[in-house]
């Protein structure tokens, strides 16, 4: 089994890095998913960790911190992604604008 | 003065010619640029055919998108005032030249033409007439200042203003957010009464269901607009 996840794991990751090599994965948004590939990696290489983790956080349910952990992580992909769609927004009407204008001058030119 | 009129329009085809052509009869020493905000139907060509100067947008911005594209505009070709009069056929141009007036005798930044303050028979059905004696009384309190018409989309402004809009302006629903924005800048704004009539054709843009969207968003962003001045150029 842990094998298994292993394997995702690194394939997930190795996923990652292709796409970053290949650049069509923001470097700055891949951050976040390779941080989250690694810490997989880890914890399927370490099962005591989680526990460790759990006894140190007094958590009773030791897999409840994975999902703490994918919410929080959802939350900040999904925080950060508001962030970037906000900004191309803005930055889209400006872009339309302004080819409006010179569309403008080049036929009453 | 250099003076230029935008006329926003969104599938105004009914209304633009006339709007257009009343504007010009109004006033001859004036520049009028139609924003067709990417409309599907024949405004561009009504208002090639009024002889208005037209910028089309390749899509529909909103409103807020539109008029900041004609204060672009009139940035760009070095306009000294600029006037923002809806594509529907509502505001009256002859009232402009009170506008332009109030501006250069007032030394205001902005004139906004006003439904409610002194005359003014326009009736505007109930619900609206509620939302909008509730955003006068917000705006008035933030500003402190009274302001009368706040959703008014009849302006004049100056270069300070035209300057100072090209750099941010609302995208959607930016009538009264623009008015607290510009006092927090330090801009000087009047109102003087006009005359408006009921849509010559086509809808509103605001629907009943908009409307609770519209106070909570208009609110929100009224209370979230930063105390401190911006830059200007």
């Amino acid at each position: 089994m842990r094998s298994i996840y292993l394997f995702i794991s690194i394939t997930f990751s190795l996923t990652t890095l292709v796409y970053i090599k290949k650049r069509v994965l923001d470097f700055k948004l891949s951050m976040l998913w390779l941080t989250i590939g690694i810490s997989t990696i880890i914890v399927s290489l370490l099962p005591n960790l989680l526990d460790k983790i759990a006894i140190k956080l007094k958590i009773a349910y030791a897999p409840s911190i994975l999902f703490l952990c994918g919410i929080l992580f959802s939350f900040t992909l999904i925080f950060s992604l508001t962030l970037t769609v906000s900004d191309l927004k803005k930055k889209l009407s400006r872009l339309s604008q302004e080819v409006a204008l010179l569309k403008g001058e080049v036929v009453n030119k | 003065m250099k003076s230029l009129v935008i006329v926003p329009a969104y599938n105004e085809e009914t209304n633009i010619f006339n709007v257009v052509t009343r504007i010009k009869s109004c006033l001859d020493d004036v520049d009028v640029v139609v924003i067709n905000d990417g409309s599907t139907d024949r405004t561009y060509a009504e208002a090639v055919r009024a002889k208005a100067e037209v910028i089309n947008l390749p899509f529909n911005l909103g409103i807020g998108g539109a008029v900041q594209t004609g204060y672009l505009y009139a940035l760009h070709n070095n306009y000294d005032i600029a006037v923002q009069i809806d594509g529907d056929g509502q505001h009256n141009p002859e009232d402009l030249k009170a506008l332009i007036n109030m501006l250069t005798a007032k030394n205001a930044d902005i004139v906004i033409g006003s439904r409610f303050k002194d005359k003014g028979t326009y009736k505007s059905p109930t619900m609206r007439a509620l939302g909008i004696k509730y955003f006068s009384a917000l705006v008035s309190y933030l500003c402190g200042k009274n302001f009368y018409d706040t959703t008014s989309g009849y302006r004049v402004i100056n270069k300070k203003a035209i300057k100072l809009f090209s750099e941010y302006y609302p995208q959607d629903y930016p009538e009264v957010e623009v008015i607290l924005y510009g006092c927090r800048n330090g801009l000087k704004i009047e109102e003087v009464p006009v005359e408006m009539s009921k849509r010559q054709a086509g809808k509103s843009s605001i629907t009943m269901l908009k409307g609770a969207y519209y106070i909570i968003k208009v609110t929100l962003s009224l209370l979230l607009i930063p105390r401190r001045k911006e830059a200007i150029m």
